[in-house]
């Protein structure tokens, strides 16, 4: 390496939380810890029924009553965990099972990774949204089937990517060597190939997620995930959107809570890349990670 | 000082943009037409930030701080930005190292010529100045030449092209960067031709910058040898390469193989360069150097004169005048490669093996193609010795090193490894053959994993290979370390602060833990520095001498591969040529490729510093036998 490479690293090298990085986690940690801790400090339980639909805020009801008269304040601290939680552990399982099946393809290459790329592009070709309605539609809603939906969404994205992260590394010399001592697949898998592509594959994470959040909030929004009478955030969308204009606050409220969570998100993995192009200064970004 | 000089650069600096933190200072050299200037070092050293400096460009993060870059009475490092377009490429023109990314590859050759020729709006004829550059670089004037696309052109021809590119407007200095390193040793050498009946022909003042101080003996009139952004010898280059006076040159040339002559062990310069940001106050090579006195810790030796006639030659050392008596080349010991293992059994034969790669299906129903790459390679190496396989790149060399450590499944042929067939493929050997044969790779940048400790590197195989207790496990990658001359403290690091040549010895510390009996080496040097390479190709035969390792020593390098072998094969285009002992192949080639590949190494000259063979007369036969007796065998 040469001494003008090291004092360029040396220079761009800047404070190791951006400040994008710091919106991003307080937006992220407030959606969040509402969604997940909110219900602790609601006012009434999320369906008692107080008055007459819509009516507007009073010192009562800070926010109002939706349209069969709850509390809305209630509603919305009540309605994100269960939303968040679908979301997460769809993305978790879709992510993990897609990344198995990428380093897989990349590590055996030959027919195995013919098959399982095919299959991907297969998976690839229906839009996301579509195939999680289809598979609602005819199998009836319950959260398990969401979750299911969501890590079907998930999965072929996550196989492509870490395919071809685990593409640039199975490669390298010092995967050769393990092969060449003879270590299992599972250990190469693991120990070699992993800890190197754990950057790329943190900030791919990040955005399925988020983009995971938005199908659970469609879902709800359409009627195909949480069901009434349960308390959700794209669920209050949906069942309040008539009465935008005489009592937005049912709306916009849950709407503002889910723009921040991906908001907030996609600030986060803004900040983790890195800031120049170039495998050495990758490298070193994703070791703070 | 010369009045004649087309380039004048004085006291030069480039520095860590908005800090005080040099990266280059105080460089100072002329340059008349008609001559090159080689500018040497090894990386790290500066020699590319002056070179880029000299066309008024800082690489981003630094600055050109201080210093005047004079051509034609004009300082370029004064220019403004237009100023700047206006002189690169039309008065001092540069040369890169890798052609293949500094052209464009989606335009045909001959237009980004006249492109430059448009962009400068050189007064003339424009057919006439592409004719006289592609002349110069001596590439076929042909329409069909100039109309290719880079990628129709080999390594060789893609650099013609980028010096018709640099003389096409004709300027007055040319800046080449590594213009020839990548290449292969036969191209490199008609490259150089070309370069050098450019001096001779065009009224061009060449900065040529480079590691391989065989190129530059070879190229240039005048040398700078840079250490720690500085110029610490610069003078003619006769002079110089017969009787240097700065310890660091002395020490880079000590560690120079040669492919002419014997010169039995080499010597690496203990330690490693310094960052900018760690240089001492005094001499930058001071913490390195054998001869050090308090002095040159504290002061910065001034540039002094030396040799007649005075004003031609600088060194920069406070030492320089008690060289003679402090420093005189180690006479010549054993090296590990007279030990002639002829008794041993034989512990690897290869018979007619032939490998390939399979390409791409061009279409529905066709088979794919095959591309051969060793075709019907027979060998054999008995227990202890060492068989260097060369050639040039894509004569199968690497591909035979990868077949028999089983990553690369042969079409045919067989391997037997001490009298058993081998199993083509690393995970269907059985774990005790797997563990005798081990192999290290070229690049030690990416031989190691970055996520993983040095110590846990090292220790993985001990863990597969062998039962031992964690104590036991920790207590031999100390060891290990140690035997690579590595401290034991540095199991807890990553490879990330290591240098190469530190890397490569972790490297060759993971394939000894194993305990092999056969060491693959892959081009292990050829990332290195020179020094950097002479210390590990001392480790290397400090090995087999110790464990009685044989060896298949991969390389490019004839140089490399005179200094370490016992017998060599030359492989081209898949084929053996040629197979012989390392004295006979040396001294009497056969084949004519092989001659070839002789001729074209650019090799220091007879008499040049280190004296080696003043050191020992009587030639290689003589060390052979005298020192057979004394080795273990």
């Amino acid at each position: 390496m040469s001494s003008g490479d090291q004092t360029g690293r040396a220079l761009r090298r800047g404070p190791r939380i951006s400040t994008i990085t710091a919106v991003g986690i307080v937006l992220t940690a407030v959606a969040i810890g509402i969604g997940m801790f909110g219900r602790y400090f609601a006012p009434y339980a999320p369906d008692e029924i107080f008055g007459s639909a819509f009516a507007g805020p009073t010192p009562e009801h800070h926010l109002g009553l939706d349209f069969v008269g709850r509390d809305v304040l209630s509603r919305f601290l009540w309605g994100g965990r269960t939303a968040i939680l679908v979301a997460l552990v769809g993305t978790v399982v879709g992510f993990l099972a897609g990344c198995a099946v990428g380093f897989v393809s990349a590590y055996r290459r030959g027919w195995t990774d013919e098959v399982l790329g095919r299959t991907t592009d297969l998976a690839l070709a229906f839009p996301a949204l579509i195939l999680a309605l289809l598979l609602l539609a005819a199998f009836g809603t319950s959260l398990s089937l969401v979750v299911l939906a969501i890590a079907l969404t998930t999965a072929p994205g996550a196989a492509r990517i870490s395919r071809a992260a685990a593409l640039e590394v199975v490669d390298m010399p010092y995967v050769e060597a393990a092969r060449a001592r003879g270590e299992r697949s599972s250990y190469v898998l693991t120990a070699e190939i992993l800890p190197n592509v754990r950057g790329p594959l943190l900030v791919d994470f990040g955005l399925r997620l988020t983009t995971s959040i938005l199908l659970v909030a469609a879902l709800s929004f359409v009627g195909l995930g949480l069901q009434p009478p349960a308390a959700d955030w794209g669920l209050m969308i949906g069942e309040n959107r008539v009465a935008l204009t005489v009592q937005p606050w049912t709306v916009l409220v849950p709407a503002a809570a889910i723009a921040c969570l991906t908001i907030g998100i996609n600030l986060i993995i803004d900040g983790l890349r890195p800031e120049t192009p170039g495998r050495t200064d990758q490298v070193e970004a994703h070791s703070h990670v | 000082m010369s009045d004649l000089a087309e380039l004048t650069v004085r006291d030069l600096g480039v520095s860590v943009s908005g800090s005080a933190v040099d990266i280059v200072s105080e460089v100072s050299f002329d340059v008349e037409a008609r001559t090159a200037l080689g500018v040497v070092g090894e990386s790290g050293c500066g020699k590319t930030t002056v070179a880029m400096a000299l066309l008024g460009y800082g690489r981003p993060g630094t600055e050109v701080s201080t210093g005047k870059v004079i051509v034609e009475g004009t300082n370029i490092l004064a220019l403004d930005r237009q100023g700047l377009t206006r002189t690169r490429g039309r008065v001092v023109s540069y040369v890169p190292q890798n052609p293949s990314r500094a052209l464009s590859p989606g335009m045909q050759v001959a237009a980004q010529l006249q492109e430059m020729i448009t962009a400068h709006s050189v007064p003339g004829d424009p057919t006439e100045l592409l004719r006289s550059a592609w002349e110069g670089a001596q590439l076929q004037f042909t329409s069909e030449m100039l109309r290719r696309y880079p990628h129709q052109l080999s390594g060789g021809q893609q650099q013609r092209v980028a010096i018709a590119m640099a003389l096409v407007c004709e300027p007055k200095v040319i800046v080449m960067d590594e213009p020839t390193t990548g290449l292969d040793v036969i191209t490199q050498a008609r490259l150089l031709e070309v370069i050098a009946d450019l001096r001779k022909q065009r009224d061009v003042a060449i900065v040529y910058v480079s590691h391989d101080l065989g190129v530059i003996r070879n190229v240039v009139d005048h040398v700078a040898v840079m250490y720690g952004g500085r110029i610490v010898e610069a003078g003619p280059v006769d002079e110089i390469f017969r009787d240097p006076r700065h310890p660091y040159t002395r020490r880079l040339l000590e560690a120079i193989p040669r492919a002419q002559i014997d010169t039995g062990e080499l010597r690496g310069i203990p330690g490693s360069s310094v960052e900018p940001w760690n240089r001492p106050p005094g001499c930058p090579f001071a913490p390195r150097c054998a001869m050090r006195i308090d002095r040159c810790d504290a002061e910065m030796p001034p540039e002094e004169p030396v040799g007649e006639p005075a004003g031609n030659w600088h060194v920069r050392c406070w030492r320089s005048g008690d060289l003679d008596e402090a420093a005189k080349p180690r006479r010549r010991t054993a090296s590990a490669a007279a030990v002639t293992a002829a008794a041993a059994p034989e512990l690897l034969e290869v018979s007619d093996l032939v490998a390939g790669y399979r390409g791409r299906r061009q279409g529905i129903g066709s088979s794919r193609v095959t591309n051969v790459a060793l075709n019907g390679a027979s060998l054999s190496l008995s227990a202890g010795s060492c068989l260097a396989v060369v050639g040039e790149s894509g004569s199968g060399k690497t591909t035979l090193g990868r077949c028999l450590a089983g990553l690369h499944r042969p079409i045919s042929g067989e391997i037997r490894f001490s009298g058993e067939p081998l199993a083509p493929l690393a995970r269907t050997r059985p774990p005790d053959v797997r563990r005798r044969i081990q192999i290290v790779f070229q690049d030690p940048d990416s031989s190691l994993n970055p996520m993983m400790s040095i110590g846990a590197i090292v220790r993985r195989p001990l863990r597969q290979f062998f039962e031992l207790s964690r104590s036991e496990e920790t207590a031999r990658v100390a060891e290990l370390l140690e035997q690579v001359h590595l401290s034991p403290a540095m199991a807890s690091r990553p490879p990330r602060e290591l240098s190469g040549g530190e890397k490569q010895r972790v490297a060759i510390a993971r394939a000894l833990a194993a305990e092999p009996d056969l060491l693959i080496c892959d081009e292990v040097t050829s990332a290195l520095d020179v020094a950097v390479q002479a210390s590990i190709l001392e480790l290397l035969r400090e090995l087999r001498l110790v464990r009685s390792l044989a060896m298949l020593f991969i390389s490019h390098d004839l140089a490399v591969v005179r200094s370490i072998s016992d017998r060599v094969i030359v492989l081209r285009a898949g084929e053996i040529v040629e197979s012989a002992g390392r004295a006979q192949l040396f001294d009497e080639p056969r084949a004519p490729y092989t001659r070839e590949l002789l001729d074209a190494v650019h090799d220091l000259r007879p008499g040049d510093y280190p004296h080696w063979e003043d050191a020992l007369p009587g030639g290689s036969d003589r060390v052979l036998h005298e020192t057979l007796g004394d080795v273990p065998s």
